[in-house]
């Protein structure tokens, strides 16, 4: 359990590790924090922080079971907004922590381009 | 029929390609092999070595054959293809793919995996690279495609070796930042045996890699920070866990991936684990092993790219791997 909400996924400290490799894997210059423990909305609980060098600021939640399939809310405030803009407010929501880390992404880095895999043909599979 | 192995020979400009390649058509080991090159000039083969010439094509006594590339690779590893079954040219059973000094590898090796006319006929074998033991410690500071070629071989043969002023810390050095996982051969004016350099019986196993010996030069020292990065675990990885994890690291790594390669124990596959390669964001498709090759039955990946932390491949994974373990029981 974290923070009241049920859960047996990643813990908060190794999604800190993985969110701050992946800034640097972006190249994004960055801090992740631990997030100030309170009650979000619809019963989020704050899982980290971050705060980049360009002053964004993003707050990742994690989503009570009655929410899933969605796991994930990433909210932020870019650099130079006033609080309670639309991104703070609501944020995005996703099932996954691939999801997540594509919308912190367009939050820090907003002109990178993911690229999607691509697959060659198909090779044989076990029987 | 059984796909026919495709090896690239690269390496930087007057690194001793040619001179390598010179040398190995000459080699009984090498017959029926078809080399693919920019152009026969650059060659320069001699006389007495050449069976039968067209524009386009030289056969070789020995049964070597040498076809110049016009234009588009692809289209000529088709174009080979089909004479070869035509009857039209001898029956080869490997191709070499001579590259130029400044070439990046990694569009042929993207082509090899992706190309579904290619990858019914051919299959990609290694990636051999020439690094010039004299002048090569210099070249790998100063030009980033002698870097890339380099980082993303399975093979590297020193050349020159007899006039490089021993020893060659420096080199090994640099060696070691970009790919301390590829075997290095020596070859004195292209002088080499074949037998393990290229296609092997041992297909796909060729691509098994071996975790690299720990250095204290793993960070690469210059901006372009090509390094490799090796994920080695005990605990098997559930198929669905490793599919997330592919297209993860396609979409977040994508052209920082310069090469990607693993065999993978998959839960759902105790014993018959998954060869998985990868240039940037072009897969192929896993190729799942009749059986483990060694007692070791761990899984292990090996990355080779720009700027990816050491412990982000790993990280990613046990991330996905907690979320699907708890998709999946909730689920039940």
């Amino acid at each position: 359990m974290i923070g009241g909400v049920e859960t047996e996924g990643i813990s908060n400290g190794a999604l800190r590790a993985l969110l701050r490799d992946s800034l640097e894997l972006w190249r994004v210059k960055g801090r992740v924090v631990p997030a100030a423990p309170a009650a979000g909305a619809e019963g989020a609980v704050p899982a980290a922080c971050l705060r980049a060098a360009d002053g964004t600021e993003v707050w990742i939640e994690r989503l009570p079971p009655a929410l899933r399939p969605l796991r994930w809310r990433v909210r932020w405030r870019p650099a130079g907004t006033a609080p309670g803009s639309p991104e703070e407010r609501r944020g995005r929501s996703s099932p996954s922590i691939i999801g997540l880390m594509r919308n912190l992404r367009e939050a820090v880095a907003p002109g990178q381009t993911s690229v999607r895999v691509r697959f060659g043909p198909a090779a044989d599979a076990p029987g | 029929m059984p796909l026919i192995p495709v090896s690239i020979l690269t390496g930087f400009l007057g690194s001793g390609k040619t001179t390598l390649l010179r040398h190995l058509l000459r080699h009984p080991r090498m017959g029926r092999t078809a080399v693919i090159i920019n152009e026969f000039g650059e060659i320069g083969l001699d006389h007495d070595l050449i069976e039968t010439s067209s524009e386009r094509f030289l056969q070789l006594t020995g049964g070597c054959l040498c076809c110049v590339v016009r234009g588009d690779l692809v289209e000529t590893l088709l174009d080979l293809a089909a004479r070869r079954a035509a009857g039209a040219l001898g029956p080869f059973e490997r191709v070499v793919i001579e590259t130029s000094g400044l070439a990046d590898p990694a569009p042929i090796l993207q082509a090899l995996i992706a190309d579904r006319a290619v990858a019914a006929n051919y299959r990609l074998d290694r990636v051999v690279a020439t690094v010039d033991a004299l002048l090569g410690a210099d070249t790998l500071d100063r030009f980033v495609e002698a870097r890339r070629q380099a980082a993303l071989a399975d093979r590297i043969v020193l050349t020159k070796t007899d006039i490089a002023p021993a020893p060659l810390d420096a080199l090994a050095a640099r060696l070691d930042s970009l790919n301390a996982r590829a075997p290095r051969i020596a070859a004195v004016l292209g002088a080499i045996d074949p037998e393990g350099l290229f296609a092997g019986a041992d297909g796909a196993l060729a691509a098994v890699p071996q975790p690299a010996p720990a250095s204290r030069f793993r960070a690469a020292m210059h901006s372009d920070a090509i390094a490799s990065v090796a994920l080695v675990r005990a605990a098997p990885v559930p198929a669905v866990a490793l599919s997330l994890f592919l297209e993860a690291l396609a979409e977040n790594a994508g052209p920082d991936l310069l090469r990607m390669k693993g065999l993978v124990a998959v839960a759902e596959s105790p014993e018959r684990p998954a060869v998985i390669h990868g240039v940037q964001h072009v897969f192929e498709r896993p190729v799942w092993l009749d059986r483990w090759p060694s007692a070791d039955r761990r899984t292990r990946i090996v990355f080779i790219g720009r700027g990816i932390p050491r412990r982000w491949p790993e990280r990613l994974l046990a991330a996905i791997e907690a979320e699907v373990a708890e998709e999946l029981a909730r689920l039940r």
